[in-house]
């Protein structure tokens, strides 16, 4: 399978995803340790995009003349966040070599295949009369009730 | 124009949207989303040796902003934590602090309030502005300089 037809599979994946699961995707990426996968988080961005056109922001001329209004030349107290991990190695995610390239695609193919795969079983089970969400839910509160109890 | 100025310039109408969309999903509070995005550009400015000299500038800058965005959960965390011991009126437009903390000398109380405002109420500057009667350009130094007291102040306590 080429590169190209990889690049079809994922985006056709993302655009099952729901809304919130895409942003869920996006937040982990941003909260993971390691550096962002670009390959990923353009697909993603790229099918939010499509979802919802409207930026809710401040437009790119507005921000970009107060980029130069308040805060161009100012100090900041992150300059070595040029230099962490991820920045500094960050050209490898597209630059290194093919199959490096390949892996993360197919690491990434296999993680967006599973994920729909446990998404669509649940929803495949709920509607044959198995309450997963429900049993989930329940689950989760007595996680909470033990980790409350556990604190105290 | 420099080279350097056009080169920030094109990366910046290239990639704000983006960015603005990607901070704005994993941080919920469009105000913040948008200092992270302005704060990347900042060190991309003062970086710009490294950063004009990426084979992949969107990944560099991207990557600077997930690290602005781990350091705004710290600061947030911490914020959070203080908050609790901090006696508050909140209905009254007005946070009384109760302030005796280790931070004294190195935040003043109205920028931690500020920044108590923004990261645990999630208010917005113009809500800020409007609270504190400053403009909104005062407002927004304001509190882009208490971040950096704080994040000095935080470092200092390490």
């Amino acid at each position: 399978m080429s590169d190209n037809n990889g690049a079809k599979a994922v985006e056709m994946i993302y655009s099952r995803m729901s809304t919130e699961q895409i942003k869920n995707m996006l937040r982990y990426s941003a909260m993971s340790e390691e550096e962002l996968n670009m390959e990923m988080v353009n697909c993603l961005l790229a099918e939010l995009k499509q979802r919802e056109p409207e930026s809710e922001g401040m437009p790119v001329l507005e921000a970009w003349e107060d980029f130069n209004e308040n805060w161009s030349g100012s100090e900041t107290a992150y300059l070595d966040f040029a230099e962490r991990p991820g920045v500094e190695t960050n050209q490898n995610a597209i630059y290194g070599n093919k199959p490096k390239h390949r892996k993360s695609f197919k690491t990434l193919l296999v993680a967006a295949i599973v994920v729909v795969l446990v998404f669509t079983t649940m929803i495949v089970a709920q509607a044959s009369g198995v309450d997963v969400f429900g049993a989930l839910a329940k689950m989760d509160k007595r996680n909470v009730l033990v980790w409350k109890l556990t604190d105290c | 124009m420099n080279s350097k100025e056009k080169y920030i310039e094109q990366m910046y109408m290239a990639n704000y949207d983006d960015m603005l969309r990607f901070a704005s999903t994993v941080l919920n509070y469009r105000d913040l989303a948008q200092d992270v995005v302005q704060e990347s550009f900042l060190i991309a400015q003062a970086r710009a040796d490294k950063f004009m000299t990426s084979p992949e500038p969107r990944g560099w800058l991207f990557n600077v902003m997930k690290n602005v965005i781990g350091n705004v959960y710290k600061q947030q965390k911490k914020l959070m934590n203080m908050k609790q011991s901090l006696t508050e009126t909140r209905d009254h437009g007005e946070l009384e602090l109760g302030f005796s903390t280790k931070y004294k000398g190195m935040i003043s109380d109205e920028e931690l309030q500020m920044l108590i405002w923004v990261y645990c109420y999630g208010c917005s500057y113009a809500e800020v502005a409007e609270r504190l009667g400053i403009t909104l350009s005062a407002c927004k130094k304001r509190i882009q300089r208490a971040r950096r007291r704080f994040e000095e102040a935080l470092n200092k306590d390490l």
